[in-house]
């Protein structure tokens, strides 16, 4: 219970087969209060709040789209309202689309780019501020991608916003390590949950096992085992780590993957 | 010599230092230039100095920019440069600026690179397409988080555009330029504040517009036929130390 008295907030949590959820699930079994968001959902967002009623948590769901930075700021006054403070910001909420560089559209250009970089940005600048008032340092965690540093044809686009968490993160960290916060981003591979259950790949079982097969370790990542590298940075195992980039994808992005 | 006689090159950007710099080394070998930009006066100046080609752009119209590249007869290069640099701490950065940093530094390089690329394909160009970065994309830099982030975002592009463009012959590569004396730099290449940048650079100096221009001559030229995908780091040896201070600009921001 290394997170008694901590208090998490995570955004894109509401389906439970959601990594944001595999990472809310595992601080709580740390024993930290979590705060669950989605930008909708609700009714998946009480689910999400009972659930960790009935692991002895605190729990709190909050409705709001991170690409609005008063919604953004407004739930972080609503987490502290509830539980004084807030120790731990998953900014986990991202999303993905396929297209190939000539094919890229500005709808779906500009879609991608709003939540995993601007909304990003809203969901850490307002944890960052609050931190620094709080005056007791801090944790910020991003779920990043395995597309970080392993580029896809179909993906220019989202692999960039992932690509440039290398960047975000170590300036971030770099200039928050004076409040003792520390910044750090992991990248997850293949992940059984709804945002790659639309990848145009995984469409039969032909298509998931032949991603598995990719996998140097033959298998889909678990969101509990994407929960466990965020408890890593957000205990006091992680102390001392910042600016860190963690792959949690069994391989996937060090091995050469046939296309 | 980099011999790059008829070949005609669009060059993007928004700091005149550093368009100057790269239209002179450029038309040396041989190219002619048309440049882009959406300030009408800075493209007047160029071409008073140098000859170039005008190619307004319409900023409201960036995502549908194809069918205005088209009207530019011959394209065999593109250098796509940065509009903004902006500096100043992660924490105070507004979401208007995020807003601005992404369109400016990052979406018109995706529109421009994207219809410079269409161009060369319909015109069975075997050609080559350079992004000029920033070595705040390779290490993280204190105070650069709005704009090392959007050129970042250019990486991945840059490498997949790459890889399918290659069936074309096209190349893409990118230029991480370092400490460069430029408008966007001047307020920091005080007698002093130079003297704390050149300590932290191996070749002991801070590099000039022309530097970046001979090396997208290269980027252009046969000489990097069997490049693609590519950065090219022209910092002087920047990205080897460390600086002094906690911020790589040697005066305080306010």
């Amino acid at each position: 219970m290394r997170l008694k008295g901590k208090t998490a907030l995570v955004t894109g949590a509401a389906d439970n087969r959601s990594i944001g959820w595999g990472i809310a699930r595992a601080l709580a079994e740390e024993g930290a209060n979590v705060v669950v968001n989605d930008i909708s959902q609700s009714d998946k967002l009480t689910a999400r709040v009972n659930d960790l009623k009935q692991m002895g948590c605190g729990g709190l769901a909050v409705q709001a789209d991170i690409t609005d930075h008063e919604a953004v700021d407004d739930m972080i006054e609503q987490a502290v309202d509830e539980f004084g403070q807030i120790d731990i910001v998953c900014s986990n909420a991202g999303i993905i689309r396929w297209e190939s560089f000539l094919e890229i559209t500005p709808e779906n250009l500009r879609a991608i780019v709003n939540v995993n970089i601007k909304g990003n940005a809203n969901v850490c600048r307002s944890a960052a501020k609050q931190m620094i008032k709080q005056g007791h340092g801090g944790r910020i965690i991003i779920t990043s991608s395995v597309q970080s540093d392993m580029h896809f044809t179909v993906t220019p686009v989202y692999g960039g916003t992932k690509h440039a968490m290398h960047t975000f993160v170590g300036v971030l960290a770099l200039e928050l390590a004076p409040y003792n916060i520390t910044v750090n981003h992991f990248g997850p591979g293949w992940v059984r949950s709804a945002l790659n259950d639309i990848a145009p790949d995984q469409q039969n079982d032909d298509g998931i096992e032949a991603n598995r097969q990719n996998v140097p370790l033959k298998r889909d990542g678990l969101t509990s085992e994407m929960g466990r590298a965020a408890v890593y940075f957000a205990s006091a195992d992680g102390d001392y780590t910042t600016g860190a980039f963690i792959r949690v994808d069994g391989g996937l992005g060090i091995s050469k993957y046939s296309i | 010599m980099i011999d790059l006689s008829g070949k005609h090159i669009l060059i993007t950007g928004g700091d005149i230092t550093l368009l100057r710099g790269i239209i002179k080394q450029v038309q040396s070998a041989g190219a002619t230039v048309t440049v882009s930009n959406h300030h009408f006066d800075v493209l007047v100046k160029l071409e008073d100095e140098f000859g170039i080609t005008k190619f307004p752009l319409n900023w409201n119209e960036l995502d549908h920019t194809a069918p205005y590249i088209d009207r530019i007869k011959q394209i065999d290069g593109a250098i796509i440069c940065p509009f903004w640099q902006p500096v100043g701490r992660f924490v105070d950065s507004a979401p208007l600026e995020w807003d601005d940093a992404i369109d400016i530094n990052y979406e018109a390089a995706v529109y421009l690179s994207q219809a410079a690329a269409k161009h060369m394909i319909k015109n069975k160009v075997s050609g080559s397409i350079i992004f000029l970065t920033s070595v705040a994309t390779l290490m993280p830099l204190v105070d650069t988080s709005l704009y090392g982030t959007s050129l970042a975002m250019l990486r991945p592009l840059a490498k997949m555009a790459a890889v399918d463009c290659g069936q074309y012959g096209i190349r893409v590569n990118m230029i991480a330029m370092g400490w460069i004396e430029s408008n966007s730099t001047q307020a920091y290449l005080t007698d002093d504040g130079k003297a704390f940048i050149e300590r932290g650079i191996p070749l002991g100096q801070v590099g000039t517009p022309q530097t970046v221009g001979d090396a997208c001559c290269f980027l252009l030229s046969d000489l990097s036929d069997y490049m693609t995908g590519t950065v090219l780091t022209v910092d002087g040896g920047y990205t080897l130390t460390r600086s002094e201070g906690q911020s790589p600009y040697p005066t305080p921001i306010d």
